[in-house]
């Protein structure tokens, strides 16, 4: 009994300090905490297969001046759309900072990759990361592409950014697929996921009875132009392969709808986040349910319209939906009406503001005109897209052999012959801009805005045996007097277009 | 004797307190074996199989039949059993045949197919089989619940496969198809099969696909239009997509 008490006594004792008052320590005690950063915060680097890849970032530590503690992890994966997750991860450099050659393995020409830097303290094994989005390109990453017609057949040219010409691109890495008849070729200015192939830019060359895109790093023949439609149309003619953004951040375009014109049809692309591929699909009838249309290989959009096509027949806009073509509200037109213009289209391109477009049209009198208008509509603005509508004071525009929009200032390049002109939207009016040698014939003329740095204009001239392309360097009230490089040596240019990484 | 007692009833509280020291095992499931109808978003609970939408010729054609099990794999097959619940039509062996119904070993699931077969009865009658899982030698019935009330008829112990030779209105076409395509007639049906290839009109259609159906029979029947006239359907109504 008494022992019975001892233990009892114990117990309750141990019980009892349950009760006491915990006095320990708890205050937190720092520790070294990491931050890395890059100052140059390239999150997206295109990368040159065979270059050297250098990385300094930035390491802070909280408690610590010296780095004697820490380790380092340079680690890649193929973070490619239709990579698994099980592919495997390489780690290329265990050094403080990066310095490496990019080559295969672990890297594939035109694969995208996640870089990830990690930097941990021993001591804790805290970490910090931060991460990095490779996409392995070759030379032929950027620059200007030139199709061109030769009695062989088609082919593309490019112009380096370093100055240097690259000729027979495509004939050299495409021997058997000749394209014949070239008449445009197209480049996407920002990524689409068609899942089709994997997410990149796009690059499509058209034919007269044939087109085919090529992918956009190697520049091999990638898709006839059949397959990418869900059904083939009857005639294969195409105009134009483009895709359309109803993005309002110029900086992180998306692509919002595809547009095919094939035979003077259109079809559409209904991209998104759904599942399944994304292709192009029947031709789309008027609103009426005919097809008595014939579209010009011309395709305006914004951020309330993603895309407005241009009817020959009915001499109209119509804007491009889904699975029909459809008017645009009436409450759009006050200037004109863009569901009945009754002008025959001559040209269609981007005018200095953005989202806001110049058509140079014609009437039955053989007047010129410009009608401007605009497809993005700001919250509570009013409907109205057109924007003006006047009759051009232009000599030999009628005739003109290549124009082109600026996007900088609000002027109109044209050319007849070898003449260039300069017209002014705002006040009308137009002076003779530049002369090309005589003999030369001005073929075709784009512009070319470029934010950092002076714009260009290009125009493409063609003698009867040779292309040329000249460069303008435009200022910054439209003016120039002297090109600023010419290349020569081309065959035919039929279109231009700048490739950007 | 006092020492012994002292260490009994030290080892004792010294034992309670351990108790809080195991290592807690997972949450598993420990039962029977048991095995149900997999529910799919799709079909989840009964398939309707019509052979008109396909080509004359075809005269035994395939349902499937999804089941999972409760528990872990094990290294042999197993049995599944099924019975039929007495309100079905359809009759075994010359509707339909169900093969053999196996979880194979080491897998968690298994799609079993039932064949059908084209009679000259299904031209104008419909027929159906309602499965009921019931306990084999190696599986319990496992849950009997309904996911979603409001779509699903039965339970996940219940399949129903209905049979026919008819060209009947897709029950999604009042939901799903009736805004895109109008309103239902057997001729219009009849021509986006023909025009599309595509015989199954239940179950999702990606945006991509469905605007290509639509604007395919669009231009299909303009064609159709400018070399006939009108199409009509068996109701002398005229043949439009809206």
């Amino acid at each position: 009994m008494k022992f019975s008490g001892t233990i009892l006594s114990i117990l309750l004792a141990a019980l009892l300090t349950g009760c006491y008052k915990d006095k320990g320590n708890y205050d937190y005690k720092p520790i070294n905490r990491l931050a890395v950063s890059d100052p140059a915060n390239p999150v997206n680097i295109s990368i040159t297969l065979g270059d050297s890849l250098k990385i300094t970032p930035v390491i802070e530590q909280s408690a610590s001046q010296h780095e004697d503690s820490l380790s380092y992890e340079w680690m890649v994966f193929d973070n490619s759309p239709a990579s698994s997750y099980t592919m495997p991860r390489t780690v290329i450099s265990t050094d403080r900072n990066l310095a490496v050659e990019i080559k295969d393995p672990p890297f594939s020409l035109g694969q995208n990759y996640r870089l990830t830097y990690r930097v941990t303290d021993r001591n804790t094994g805290v970490s910090s990361a931060i991460y990095y989005n490779l996409t392995i390109i070759n030379k032929y990453a950027t620059g200007w592409i030139l199709l061109e017609s030769k009695p062989a057949g088609g082919d593309l040219s490019m112009i380096l950014p370093d100055g240097s010409v690259e000729r027979g691109i495509y004939t050299s890495l495409n021997p058997s697929y000749p394209l014949e008849n070239p008449v445009k070729v197209e480049l996407s200015p920002f990524q689409v996921t068609d899942d089709v192939s994997v997410t990149s830019r796009k690059i499509y060359l058209l034919g007269a009875g044939s087109g085919m895109e090529l992918d956009y790093q190697t520049m091999l023949r990638k898709f006839d132009y059949a397959y990418l439609f869900y059904g083939a149309p009857a005639v294969i003619k195409p105009l134009r392969m483009t895709w359309m953004s109803t993005s309002a951040n110029a900086n992180s375009l998306f692509a919002s709808q595809g547009i095919v014109i094939n035979d003077g049809k259109v079809h559409a692309n209904l991209v998104g986040g759904f599942p399944g591929s994304k292709k192009w699909g029947a031709a789309l009838s008027t609103p009426e349910g005919h097809y008595n249309y014939e579209a010009t290989p011309f395709v305006a959009g914004g951020t309330t319209y993603s895309a407005v096509i241009y009817d020959k027949v009915k001499k109209r806009f119509y804007q491009v939906g889904n699975t029909a073509l459809t008017n645009l509200p009436i409450a759009a037109s006050t200037l004109f009406d863009m569901n009945d213009v009754g002008l025959d289209m001559l040209y269609l391109d981007s005018a200095n503001i953005t989202r806001e477009y110049n058509a140079v049209m014609k009437d039955a009198s053989n007047v010129p005109w410009l009608l401007r208008f605009k497809l993005a509509i700001a919250n509570n603005d009013p409907p109205n897209v057109t924007l003006q509508k006047t009759q051009m004071n232009a000599p030999g525009i009628l005739n003109m052999t290549g124009m082109a929009s600026s996007t900088i200032t609000p002027h109109i390049y044209y050319a007849t012959g070898n003449t260039m002109y300069r017209y002014e939207t705002t006040s009308n009016t137009t002076v003779q801009q530049y002369t090309f040698p005589a003999g030369e014939t001005v073929t075709q003329m784009k512009f070319l805005r470029q934010p950092e740095g002076a714009s260009l204009l290009a125009a493409v001239t063609w003698d009867g045996t040779q292309g040329r392309l000249y460069f303008f360097e435009v200022s910054s009230v439209g003016n120039f007097s002297e090109y600023r490089n010419r290349y020569e040596g081309f065959g035919r240019i039929v279109d231009i277009g700048f490739k950007v990484p | 004797m006092e020492n012994n007692k002292l260490i009994i009833y030290a080892a004792l509280f010294l034992a309670v307190l351990a108790t809080a020291c195991s290592k807690e095992e997972r949450v598993m499931y420990q039962q029977d074996p048991r095995v149900y109808f997999t529910k799919f978003v799709t079909n989840s609970d009964s398939t309707m199989y019509t052979f008109a939408t396909g080509p004359d010729d075809i005269t035994v054609d395939t349902a499937w039949l999804n089941f999972r099990i409760m528990g872990d794999a094990v290294d042999h097959d197993r049995e599944i059993k099924l019975t039929v619940l007495d309100t079905s039509t359809a009759v075994a062996g010359y509707h339909y045949a169900v093969q053999p119904l196996i979880i194979p070993a080491n897998a968690f699931d298994a799609r079993i197919p039932v064949l059908l077969y084209r009679r000259p009865g299904l031209k104008d009658s419909m027929v159906h089989v309602v499965f009921e899982i019931s306990e084999s030698a190696d599986f319990k019935p496992g849950y009997s619940d309904k996911p979603n009330p409001f779509a699903n008829k039965y339970d996940r112990l219940h399949y129903k496969v209905s049979i026919n030779d008819q060209l009947l209105k897709p029950g999604n076409w009042d939901g799903s198809l009736s805004p895109s395509f109008g309103a239902y007639s057997m001729v219009k049906f009849k021509f986006m099969i023909d025009v599309t290839g595509k015989t199954v009109w239940t179950g999702a259609i990606f945006p991509g696909d469905m605007q290509y159906l639509i604007q395919s029979v669009k231009l299909a029947l303009y064609n159709y239009e400018q070399a006939n006239g009108p199409m009509y359907d068996e109701n002398g109504e005229q043949v439009v997509f809206p």
